[in-house]
Order: C-alpha cells, then structure tokens, then sequence
C-alpha cells in the first residue's frame, strides 16, 4: 500500500521540477550552515569549519542526482526524453515521417476494414443456442439440368418421413420460407416478409420468446394455425413497441390471427430475413403422395446429444436410399445433404467469392505496405550511420541508442495505427454502404473486429522492428572507425541493405501489377456482362412485383383477370410505350426449373426429366421486353383458356432437344392435369436466349407459357417508358391499388436495378471497384518505393556521378545510367509479376463462374501502366542527378 | 568496532523513524547528528542517502515536511512523524526486537553449549 502511495507521489513528481530543486539547494545550504555553525562553536577557524563540513556533506551533486531519481520517475522521464527526441528527428525528416505514416495507415486501415468484414459476414455464428449443433436438411437432385442448384428443399411428405425415421435429431421442423404475409386493416396493405414454420421450430433453435410465447406442439395442425409471432424489429417498427400486443389480433393474409410472442432483439437469422412466424399446417394435397415430390420445405434439425455431424449424414443417406426405393416415382435420384447453419447462410448469400478476392487483394497491398516501410527505414538506417556511430564514440550506451530507435519506430507505428483506425472506421461503414444492395448483407451487424485490428497492429509493429531495430543494432556493433571512416560511401554493409531495398521494390512492382491486372479484368468482366447483351432491352423498364395473397385469390380464372386488367391499366399510363407481366423477370429472383417431356419420345419418371426454366408471361411480353421472334410466332390475346394449349422455347431449347432443327409443331407437356394426364402444349415459336443472371457462361434451356392458359399467382410487371423511369413508379403502385386496394406491391425497381439486386450486377461492380482502388494503392506505394530507391542511390552515388561528369559524362548520359538502373529493376518486377498475372484469369473463373475475359489487352495495359510509372518514378532523381555540380558532388562526403 | 561505518541499508529509515519520534520535529541535520550521537559515533551518516531516504519516507507517508526557522533564525526544513510513521515505527521496533531475540537464541545456545 504504502509502495503505491509512493509511486503515485513520484508520478506526480514529474511536474514541479524546478520548485523541488530550488528547494533542495536551500535544504542542503541551510545543512552547511548548521554544520559550520556546530564547528564554529566545537572551536574549529571558519575556514576549517565550513572545509569539514563541506568535506561531511559529500557530494552535492551525487546527492542531488540520487535525490532528483528519487522524486520522479526516472525510467518514465527517459522514456519521454526519447520520445521527444524522437518527434525532433523525425520531424526533421518530415517526408520520411509522413510516408511512412501514411503507407502504415492505409495498410492497416484497408486491411482492417476488409478483414472485420469479412469476419463479420463469413464467421459470423448465428445467434441461437450452440449454433454448431443446428443443421439444415437439403435434398440434393442428380438429375438433368440442375447441375447449378442442385441444393433443394424438401417436401412434406419427406420431411414427416425424416422426422419418423432419424433418431440422430434432437428435433426436425419445416420451413415455409420467405412467406409474404399481408398485413391489412391497418392503413396501408403491407408486405411481411416471414415464414411458417413447425410448431417446434423455435425449440430446435433453442430461443425463446421476449414477450408472450413461442408454438405450443400441435399448433401447426389445421384450424389452430392461426397464430403469430412477431419480429422484434417487426413490433417496433410497425406497432410502436406495443406492451399489450400479446393477444391482439390481426388481419393476416385476410384471416384474423392472434399475435401470442414477440422474440428477443438478438433474434436475426439474416439468411432468412423473416420478420413474422406463424404455425405450418401442411395440406392434405401437400402430404398427399403427389405432395412428395413438391419440394418447397426447408428442414433444419438439432443434433443430439453425442451425435457427430457426420453420423446425422450417414443416417440420413441410409434414409434417403429407403425413401428413393420406397417411393421411386418421386425420390429417385433425390438424396439428402447436411450443412451446418453458417454454411447455409454463407451458401446462399453468394458473397463468399467476392469476399475472398478481396481478402487476397488486400492481403497483397498490406504486403506491399510493409515492404515500403522496410524500404524507408532500411534507407533511413543507413543515412543515420554516421550520426550513430558518433553517438557511440561519444558515450552512448547501445541499449540507449537501440531504446531511442525503438521510441521512434513506435512513434511512427503509433500514429501510423491512429490513421489506420480512422480509416477502418471510413471503410467498414462504406463498405456497409457498397454491400448494402445484398439484402443479406445489409441486415448484419458488423464492426471493427478486434483480433483483426490486433493483428495488423502488430503486424506492423512486426516490420517495424524487423526493419528499423535489427539493423540499428547492426549500426552499433564495434566497427566504430570503419562507420566513421564510411562517410556515406557504400560501403559493405550498405550495400546489403541496398540489395534488400532493391529486391523490395522489386517485389512491389510484380504485386501491383498482379493486383492491376486482376482489377483491370474484373472491371472488364462487369461492363461486359452487365452493360452488354442479355437478350431483351434491360434499358427504360421499370419493374415491379406483384404476389397475389393467397386467400384473396385461390382461382387461377381471377389471378388471371387481375393481372389482364393491371397490364392494361399500365399500358395506358402516361408515359408507358407497352406493358408486360412475367411469372419472373430475367435475372430476377422467383425463376423455376420445371421438367417437362417431350411428345414421342420415351417417357421418364419426373425425377429423371430434363429441365428447362419457365416464365408464364402475357401475349405482348417478348415485343414489350424485345426479345426477338426467330421462328414462329409469339402469343396472341387469342391464345386464351379456350384455345389450344400453346408454348414457346428458346433457341437454346431448340438447340439441345431438337438438333434437327425441327421445334415448330412439335409438343410438350409440363406437369400433370387434376386427371394425372399430362399437360401438352404446342410449340408456335422460338425466342432468342436471354440471360438469368449476370456471369452466366451459357445459355439455359427455357419455355415460356401464355399466361391466358397457364396463370401464376405472382407475377412482375415490367413497363417500358421513356426517358423517366423511376416516375412511373407512383403511377403504376396507383394502378394496382385501383383494382384492389389491398394489395401490397412490393419492389418497384427499374430494371437494371433489378440485375443490379438480384442478378449480381452489384456484387461484381463493387468487387471490380475495389480491386481498382486497391490496385491503385498498390501502385501508389509501389511508385513511392521505386522513388525512395532510386533517389537513395543517387544520393550514395553522387561522388561517383561528380567524377563522372567532371571527366566529361553529359546530362544524358547520367540520365540514362540512373533512369537504366531503375529500369531493370522494374523490369524484372514486371517480368515476375507476369508470371503472377498468368494464373489470374484461370483463379478468376473458378471463384466466377463463366468468367471469359481474354487477358491479353488488359495485361498490356496494365503493363504499360506500370512502367510508365515506374520509369516517371526514376526520372525525377534522375534529373536531380543530373543537374549535380560535379565541384560540389565530389566536395560531398 | 574502532572504525565508523555506514549505515546498514534499509535501517536509515528505522533510525530517521525513530529520531523523530524521540526527538519530535527536526531538520535533516540535526536527524543525522542525533544519529550519529545515539550510535555513540560509530555510524557516519552520508548526507547522499539520507535526503533520499527523507524523501521517500515522504513519499509513502511516514513522515511531513514543512518549512520553518531554528533557534538562529535559519530556515531549514522540518521533518515531523505522522501517525502511520509512529504506527510503523512500533511495528518495525517489534520486529526488530523478534528477529534480534530469535538470532540471539541461536548465537546463545552456540556460546553456551
């Protein structure tokens, strides 16, 4: 205790200084005093009075310094010194100070801001109990034509099956997902997104309700499913944090439901976006032994107690082999896959490559941080050679020298993680911005992560002493003479250090060009693949989606009519050159694979059926969307319920099912009629190919129905205006609600907002933007490294370009000898850097699918880039060099 | 013991202690002359640790210190005991007293056996 009462007075005793010192002075003086007063009076002369007792009182200079190391703290008061002395040298060198600063910030700053990210999407575990013992059940097809998702729910019939037939679970529940539920009779009709689930669901996820109560088991049966759980943001939001909504009731797709919990704020599973949950009651069609093959449940599952992941998977094949021999007309080929939770999220975001990218690109520009850093204070440590190597003669201990090295190495690394901090935060929340377009993306909550901030700090810390201490250390060895004699001359151990600056940038013109090229074929990639052509004018087409509420319109006739008339009515607003609906737009969301058969040949088990991507649209559709007519004829209003079923395929279609050539006239049937006879349909025509989704590599197999004969409860309208797009928007909200003013519409977008959203249009864009920026940092710190080099080897050389030109040498020629030396090293970086490039665009494509960019133009480009910078890099200490006086270069030691 | 010796480390701090609570307020002279006084002379005190002894037995409390005026007028700093100071000066001379008997059984039982 008392030490620490100690301690705390001595700290204060770093201020005060000077009183205290007064104040001893006059104690020790008022010391003498009595001492020669004593003498005096014991009989001794003054002389020799006041000589003992200045002999007695010993030292007072020993005594002051004991006193003063007493009252402060003399480590601290050192360290300050150092660190002052510190700030003096580097702000003499304010060039140095400010880029290293600066290269130090932007590394650890971008690196921080991508790293936190990334975690925070990617590793993020979600907020249940034990979120590693929670697994989602999928059924995995290996039939034809599914090749790109072949990861599918499963149907009710199946799922009743698992949960009789596995014990490897603690508990199975079913998932309707992004259900939209209507909210009517308050205000506006709105949209909620949610999902129905089995009366278990949330015991499997081991949460429990905030206010009120989760499902009671059997409440998922018919008649008692009339229920809700509400989202916490759900009830804050819409129902101004209502501490009496447990038991009010609502209006619900058109039924009334009791409102009986509320979960917890934590409560946010992303990947299923759900705001509200009611019981899942699954129909007597849906668990009929047609239901079995109607895949549209996803299952997730709690793992038992001492159940392996892999035990539940090897249960569940065992099942699944049961299930495709007992039911072979609808699982056979259907098997089953276990992901954990996160997997699934993950999966289904489609983030996870473009995430990685980045990660690499940054992790490279970090690279390339440190490298300059190294380079500046390699650099730096050689220039201060001399400076030391006197210190040393004069005194200076080496752990003194090394202490004050070390202070201002932490001096820059501390500002230098200052600007970084600042930087992380600008980024993560522009980053937040930029992923915003993934719905996903944008419910996360993420931040600076800590581990990931540690760990570039002291990464930099890392280099720091690496590059700065370990070669002052080698500065204050004895070779104190031949440091002296040096006088900046290379000399043997400066030559080293030239080397390993040299090698640096060498290694940073060959990551930047890595990084360039990369950013260069990404950004091509995107303004190919969003810009170019998808096969319909994306251009001035505004989009929205309309779901009719389930239980408002059950008939196929009324979904029909109301979507007739809401096409005419947008047909006929102001500004509208045509109007169109589609059970989905391409590269939308909502399209479906259906199998289907075609006329005379072998029939197959709808499990083993090809398929192909089907749109039920209205008869203007492909004129409205431009889509060409390249054989046959599109729909006409005559192609209505009363007329023969009809259909048109694209050219992809035609191209893999009927090579002949022969499409017009031939038939084809896509699911069963209430008689279990198939479907058919005649092929009128063939349309050209359109795109599902940005990157695609090759065109789909697709087959369009008239939505006269083959209705769709959800559709997208699409309109096609002039030159205000996003004007028409009210108008159009305004037509729906003209027919029925309860129902809700819900993403009105323009359609290239659409690609951007949905397709992926965004994903590659943002990707394409960073990787430019980072490559431009790159090159940034490359060029900076490059200068740094060039213009510390002209300085070693000035002697030696001072003879030069004192024999005679021109302008140009030194010129050419120091833009030369550069030269070669850039060369040889960009000749590794080559060798980097190489593998990109195969790395490339396989984070991408399709992605088909011939490298060759950008290479160039970004070669060129590169040089030029790197020669305009050597060119102005090349001209410093050149403008040398030779008296004063060979003056200059 | 002919030769005047330095003060054994960490018992300056006792003495000064221990002065003070006899001697009542004093400066730092006249500590190290009564000091010296009550060592009957063979203990030289070095005026180069005592005034950092001062200080730290300021520092943690056992001691104040106040500017004042001797007999002659001269001003000198006065050194006082608080009462954590007297606290510890009690506690310490028991220990002392302990660990001289404890040795004095050893070094007793040495002579007398």
């Amino acid at each position: 205790m008392r030490k620490l009462r100690a301690w705390w007075v001595r700290l204060g005793g770093l201020f005060g200084k000077e009183r205290r010192e007064h104040e001893l002075a006059q104690e020790l003086e008022s010391n003498l005093q009595f001492h020669i007063e004593d003498n005096l009076r014991a009989g001794m002369t003054p002389e020799e009075a006041r000589r003992q007792a200045l002999i007695r009182l010993g030292g007072v200079e020993q005594t002051k310094e004991l006193y003063r190391d007493r009252s402060g703290l003399p480590w601290l008061e050192t360290l300050a010194q150092d660190v002052r002395y510190g700030i003096r040298t580097l702000r003499k060198a304010p060039g140095f100070a400010i880029v290293a600063v600066v290269t130090l910030g932007l590394g650890i700053g971008a690196n921080s801001a991508i790293f936190s990210t990334i975690s925070g999407i990617l590793l993020r575990k979600p907020a249940i109990t034990d979120p590693d013992r929670v697994l989602m059940l999928l059924s995995v097809s290996r039939s034809r034509g599914m090749e790109d998702n072949p990861e599918q729910p499963a149907s009710a019939p199946d799922f009743v099956s698992w949960r009789e037939q596995s014990h490897a679970f603690t508990g199975l529940a079913a998932m309707d997902l992004w259900h939209d539920f209507t909210f009517t009779g308050q205000g506006t009709p709105e949209h909620v997104m949610g999902m129905r689930v089995s009366a278990n669901y949330f015991q499997v996820l081991g949460v429990a309700a905030a206010l009120g109560r989760t499902f009671l088991p059997g409440e998922d049966q018919a008649g008692r499913e009339h229920e809700v759980v509400l989202s916490h943001s759900l009830w804050e939001g819409k129902f101004a944090a209502d501490p009496a909504i447990v038991g009010r009731t609502l209006e619900i797709d058109g039924q009334p439901s009791t409102v009986i919990g509320v979960m917890p704020a934590s409560f946010n599973l992303w990947v299923f976006g759900a705001q509200a949950w009611a019981p899942l009651a699954f129909t007597a069609k849906e668990l009929s032994p047609e239901g079995r093959k109607a895949r549209s449940f996803f299952v997730v599952g709690r793992l038992g107690e001492g159940v392996s992941p892999q035990q539940a998977q090897a249960e569940m094949n065992t099942i699944s082999t049961r299930l495709e021999q007992a039911y072979a007309t609808t699982d056979k080929g259907w098997t089953t896959k276990l992901l954990s939770l996160q997997e699934f999220e993950v999966r289904d975001a489609r983030v996870r490559p473009a995430l990685l990218v980045l990660m690499t690109a940054v992790g490279f520009v970090l690279l390339v941080a440190c490298a300059n850093i190294a380079g500046l204070l390699l650099a730096r440590g050689s220039a201060r050679q001399q400076e030391i190597a006197i210190r040393t003669t004069l005194g200076a201990r080496r752990l003194r020298l090394v202490r004050q090295l070390l202070a201002e190495n932490l001096l820059i690394c501390a500002m230098g993680t200052g600007v970084g901090l600042l930087l992380s935060y600008a980024g993560i929340r522009a980053l937040r911005v930029a992923f915003s377009f993934n719905e996903v993306v944008a419910g996360m909550r993420f931040g600076l992560d800590r581990d990931v901030l540690f760990f570039t700090v002291a990464l930099a810390v890392v280099s720091l002493l690496l590059f700065g201490v370990v070669p002052a250390l080698q500065l204050t060895k004895p070779k104190l003479h031949a440091a002296l004699k040096e006088s900046n001359r290379t000399g043997s151990a400066s030559r080293g250090r030239m080397r390993m600056r040299q090698s640096l940038v060498v290694a940073e013109i060959a990551v930047s060009l890595v990084l360039l090229t990369g950013a260069g074929l990404m950004i091509r990639m995107f303004l190919q693949k969003v810009h170019g052509d998808h096969g319909f004018n994306a251009r001035q087409l505004l989009t929205a989606e309309i779901a009719l509420s389930n239980r408002r319109y059950a008939d196929p006739v009324r979904d029909a009519a109301f979507f007739q008339q809401l096409v005419e009515r947008a047909r006929s607003l102001p500004g509208a050159h045509g109007a169109a609906a589609s059970s989905s737009l391409p590269m939308g969301t909502g399209d479906e694979s259906l199998p289907f058969a075609i006329a005379g040949r072998p029939a197959l088990p709808e499990s083993d059926r090809p398929r192909a991507t089907h749109y039920s649209v209205t008869p203007d559709y492909f004129q409205v969307m431009e889509i060409p007519v390249l054989q046959g004829r599109p729909f006409f209003a005559s192609d209505n319920a009363t007329a023969p079923a009809v259909a048109v395929v694209n050219r992809e279609f035609g191209r893999q099912y009927f090579p002949s050539g022969k499409v017009l006239g031939e038939h084809v049937s896509i699911g069963t009629d209430a008689a279990g006879q198939p479907k058919w349909r005649d092929i009128v025509g063939v349309v050209g190919d359109v795109d599902e989704w940005v990157g695609q590599a090759a065109p789909h197999a697709q087959i369009y129905d008239c939505y006269l004969q083959f209705p769709a409860r959800s559709m997208a309208v699409a309109v096609r205006t002039g030159k205000q797009v996003s004007a028409l928007a009210p108008a159009l909200r305004q037509a729906v609600w003209d027919i029925d003013k309860d129902q809700p519409v819900s993403e009105i977008m323009t359609m290239e907002q659409v690609m951007y959203s949905h397709g992926g249009g965004a994903g590659t864009e943002l990707i394409g933007a960073l990787l430019g920026v980072f490559a431009g940092l790159a090159l940034m710190l490359a060029t900076v490294g490059i200068y740094g080099v060039v213009s510390y080897a002209v300085a070693q050389r000035s002697h030696e370009i001072g003879i030069r030109l004192a024999l005679g040498a021109g302008k140009r020629d030194i010129l050419g000898l120091v833009v030369g030396e550069g030269a070669r090293l850039a060369g040889l970086g960009l000749f590794l850097g080559l060798l980097g490039a190489a593998a990109l665009p195969r790395a490339l494509a396989s984070a991408f699918l399709g992605f088909t960019v011939a490298p060759v133009a950008v290479v160039i480009i970004a070669l060129g880039l590169i040089g030029a910078v790197a020669l305009g890099a050597c060119y102005i200490p090349a001209r410093r060099a050149a403008r040398v006086d030779p008296i004063v270069a060979l003056r200059y030691e | 013991m002919g030769k005047k010796t330095d003060v054994w480390q960490g018992t300056l701090a006792l003495m000064v202690l221990k002065t003070l609570e006899m001697m009542g307020p004093q400066h730092g002279y006249g500590i190290a002359r009564r000091i010296e006084q009550t060592s009957g002379h063979l203990l030289a005190v070095n005026y180069g640790t005592l005034y950092p002894a001062l200080l730290k037995l300021e520092q943690e409390g056992y001691i104040s210190s106040e500017w004042g005026f001797s007999e002659n007028k001269r001003k000198a700093k006065y050194y006082k005991l608080t009462r954590a100071g007297q606290k510890q000066v009690e506690r310490e001379a028991r220990e002392w007293e302990q660990a001289t008997a404890i040795l004095a059984r050893f070094l007793g039982k040495a002579t007398s056996s």
